[in-house]
């Protein structure tokens, strides 16, 4: 009986024979889409949860919480307004950068569990704010996030993670198939600063970059342009949806409400032009009124300083945050304003 | 649609796909569709005049073919009806501005409609482009097309429909006509020319764009902070409209399209007339053949020949738009190209200076044409030529310095490219090709690395194509 012959599969992509044009084309687009995914792909761990803010909180008792981003933490002087209370204790969580994927996890992971109970909870934001669960919430804001995650987030998981979700994009798809995308802002700063360095020197490099962006200030600019760019909006006219798979507002709400906490949203009065008037196109009217319908509706509160005259450009440091000489102020007539609330 | 969003990307491999997959006598058809759409994606009312043009010039070009006898008054018909639709969109406001400050100044009674006419864009382009074929027409040079989808494609194209390359009829006409063979290797290379284009784009036009329109935004800039921002638009308008080129380049290539090239390093020139032949080629040749030549070019009285060269690039500066900073613009280069010419034929022929200190010198005239194209307030042009270096403060030449090496350093890849080519590399390659393997392993890399550079280095603030508003 003769040795039955070894079975030789023919190689997928014949190695000795060179590869025909058609089959180095389907090569380069594979190589071309798949590369660049795998680049800076995070291979880590998740970032642990961060207790330090439950701790805090747990030990302030606060009365009234306050929740944003460097808008609130530009405006409200926390310790300065507990004062005006006559004592009464208050917390600020604002840290920069943040959005509405963060203040829902620190209302879940942090006010709630804290058994404070305050009496409000106020969300300082800007505008359409509430229908862009994605913002900041990619590349390295993605690890801040994940500080203020317990081990299972549904909620996070189905508005962030997951491609179907109705609030998907072909930007956001992009975005999760290259995560080099998401750091775009920190290789841009880091050439800034070789730049600056070749220019001066190392100790001189960021006085430098902020002695340029000083130039840049609006007051220097043309006074045409300067009010042309404060009143600039980028034009949206998506209008506002309550779709809890589009927007982190309605789970914000279902907890507080499920925990009987009362929350008052401020939507902050952004940079205002030379007559202290914010002009507001009507498709963000029309958007903010249903934003406001949908919360008063849920049992809350809103409060709109968009058209607050007592909130002028004097006030106002650089893009829509306050100076710093500006917080005190703002602080008395916030608490001025919504009186009833701190009673 | 615009070049450099998903949507096109998704739609342009849609029509490649299609297209490809679809029976020759189809693929036109295809094309036509999805050119209009392209275009009437935002405004469908763009398709109103696109169309009317595309329809009129077919139909002269033939008749000036077909009736002899009123060749002549077909060609008026066309050249009168793009011109005014040309004036109607762009020219309109510029004209009745200015008449009513005119009237003003003489104390007239001024008049000034508050008509506001958007300008489709592309306009100029297209028109230009069917102008050509009717020229082209009416001088035998190329016979009247009479298939109507045949010249409906020449003219709407989506690739270079709404900033060129502005097309000649003799080599786009042929290649409508012609079957299609699909070649890998053709597709590698259109999808390479498409990612430097984007890299040029998104990663070095946008970036430096910031820092030219932040400087353009000044109230008072001082000397070396003007000029840093100058630096800076003369990078972002190469690597602007030649990015915008090479994608439409490209993307006409993965369709088994060549269209022609536009711009050859314009910023290695050593003298204005190189650099009129290495930036926005197809327009300059478009004017030189279709203006200058029959003004009399080169072949009339100095005298004459002054004065040509000096309509065609006033008429070329209007063509960029309606406003007298274009004008000035024009004005500036046609000086130029006489002085070149006066000096050529002067003692100062024998002066040999060194070709870096050549090219360095015929940057900064450009550099100061751009100074006139992008500011378009003629107050703060003023203020702008009146400055002096001796009254800057240490602080705003740090500052420049700065600014100025940020742009230096996005566009390297600009210069590495131009002293690639310009070291005669590229006749190596021509000369030794490389192995077909190497070369495709080449292509993959340089793709990888361009597509690795649009992901990192891209611009979050993407901004339109500056050449879409002309």
């Amino acid at each position: 009986m003769q040795p039955r012959p070894a079975t030789v599969l023919p190689p997928l992509l014949p190695l000795s024979a060179p590869l025909s044009a058609p089959r180095w084309l389907v090569l380069f687009c594979i190589v071309l889409l798949v590369v660049p995914a795998l680049v800076m792909r995070p291979t880590r761990s998740r970032v642990p949860f961060d207790p330090s803010p439950l701790i805090r909180l747990r030990e302030a008792r606060p009365e009234y919480v306050f929740l944003g981003d460097s808008m609130l933490d530009s405006r409200l002087d926390g310790p300065y307004l507990s004062q005006l209370l006559g004592g009464r204790p208050v917390s600020v969580i604002a840290p920069g950068g943040s959005a509405t994927a963060r203040w829902y996890l620190a209302l879940k992971n942090y006010v709630i569990p804290s058994g404070a109970r305050p009496r409000v909870v106020f969300l300082f934001f800007r505008d359409r704010y509430f229908s862009l669960p994605r913002f900041r919430a990619a590349g390295r804001y993605r690890s801040e996030l994940e500080a203020s995650m317990l081990a299972e987030e549904p909620v996070v998981r189905r508005l962030l993670d997951d491609p179907a979700g109705s609030g998907s994009t072909l930007r956001d798809l992009a975005e999760r198939a290259y995560p080099v995308l998401g750091h775009r802002g920190s290789v841009r700063e880091e050439l800034h600063k070789l730049a600056a360095q070749l220019a001066s020197s190392h100790t001189e490099r960021d006085a430098l970059i902020d002695r340029a962006n000083a130039r840049f200030a609006v007051r220097h600019l043309r006074p045409d342009l300067a009010s042309e760019l404060v009143l600039e909006e980028k034009e949206q006219t998506t209008p506002f949806s309550a779709d809890p798979s589009a927007s982190f507002l309605p789970h914000i709400l279902e907890e507080a409400n499920r925990h009987g906490l009362r929350l008052c949203l401020v939507r902050v009065k952004r940079r205002p032009d030379a007559g202290n008037a914010r002009r507001q196109d009507p498709d963000l009217r029309r958007y903010v009124a249903s934003l406001k319908a949908f919360v008063e509706s849920s049992d809350h509160l809103f409060h709109d300083e968009t058209d607050d005259p007592a909130l002028g450009l004097q006030m106002y440091r650089d893009g829509d945050h306050l100076r710093e000489d500006a917080r005190r102020t703002y602080t008395a007539h916030f608490h001025g304003k919504l009186g009833t609330l701190f009673q | 649609m615009i070049f450099h969003s998903l949507d096109y990307l998704v739609f342009l491999a849609a029509v490649f796909t299609a297209y490809w997959l679809l029976p020759r006598r189809w693929q036109n058809v295809l094309l036509l569709a999805v050119s209009y759409t392209f275009y009437g994606y935002v405004h469908l009312w763009y398709l109103v005049p696109l169309i009317g043009a595309t329809l009129l010039d077919y139909l002269c070009g033939r008749g000036i073919t077909e009736v002899p006898r009123w060749r002549k008054a077909l060609l008026f018909l066309s050249v009168g009806t793009n011109l005014a639709l040309l004036g109607t969109f762009k020219y309109h406001g510029f004209f009745v501005e200015n008449s009513g400050a005119l009237l003003e100044a003489v104390g007239l009674p001024s008049f000034r409609p508050a008509l506001a006419l958007a300008l489709p864009v592309g306009i100029s382009f297209y028109t230009f482009q069917s102008l050509g074929y009717i020229f082209d027409v009416y001088r035998g040079k190329v016979a009247a097309r009479r298939n109507l989808l045949d010249y409906a494609l020449f003219v709407t194209f989506f690739p270079q429909l709404v900033a060129g390359p502005l097309e000649r009829a003799e080599h786009m006409l042929p290649q409508v006509e012609a079957p299609r063979v699909f070649q890998a290797d053709r597709v590698a290379t259109g999808a390479v020319l498409m990612l430097w284009g984007f890299f040029k784009k998104l990663v070095i036009a946008d970036n430096v764009a910031v820092i030219s329109d932040k400087v353009f935004a000044l109230g008072q800039p001082e000397f070396p902070v003007l000029w840093a921002g100058v630096f800076a638009f003369s990078i972002q308008i190469y690597a602007d409209f030649s990015g915008y080129t090479d994608i439409a380049r490209g993307s006409a290539r993965l369709l088994g399209f060549d269209l022609v090239q536009n711009f050859n390093h314009p910023y290695l020139s050593r003298s204005p007339s190189e650099f009129w032949r290495r930036w926005h080629i197809s327009l300059s040749t478009w004017f030189r053949d279709y203006v200058y030549i029959p003004l009399g070019g080169s072949r009339v009285p100095p005298a004459r020949v002054a004065f040509n060269t000096v309509l065609t690039f006033l008429l070329s500066g209007l063509w960029h738009g309606a406003s007298w900073n274009f004008v000035l613009w024009g004005l500036y280069w046609g000086v130029w190209i006489i002085l070149e010419r006066s000096a050529a034929q002067s003692p100062l022929r024998k002066w040999r200076l060194p070709g870096a200190i050549k090219v360095a010198g015929m940057f900064l005239v450009a550099g100061f044409g751009w100074l006139l194209f992008r500011e378009r307030n003629l107050t703060y042009l003023g203020n702008a030529l009146s400055l002096s270096p001796l009254g800057s403060t240490l602080e705003a030449w740090q500052v420049a310095g700065y600014l100025s090496l940020v742009v230096l350093i996005y566009s390297l890849p600009l210069w590495l490219h131009a002293l690639h080519d310009s070291l005669a590399l590229r006749r190596t390659h021509a000369e030794k090709p490389l192995r077909p393997g190497v070369l495709w392993l080449v292509r993959t890399a340089l793709a990888v690395v361009l597509f690795l550079g649009v992901l990192v280095l891209g611009s979050e603030v993407a901004s339109e194509f500056i050449y879409f508003q002309f």
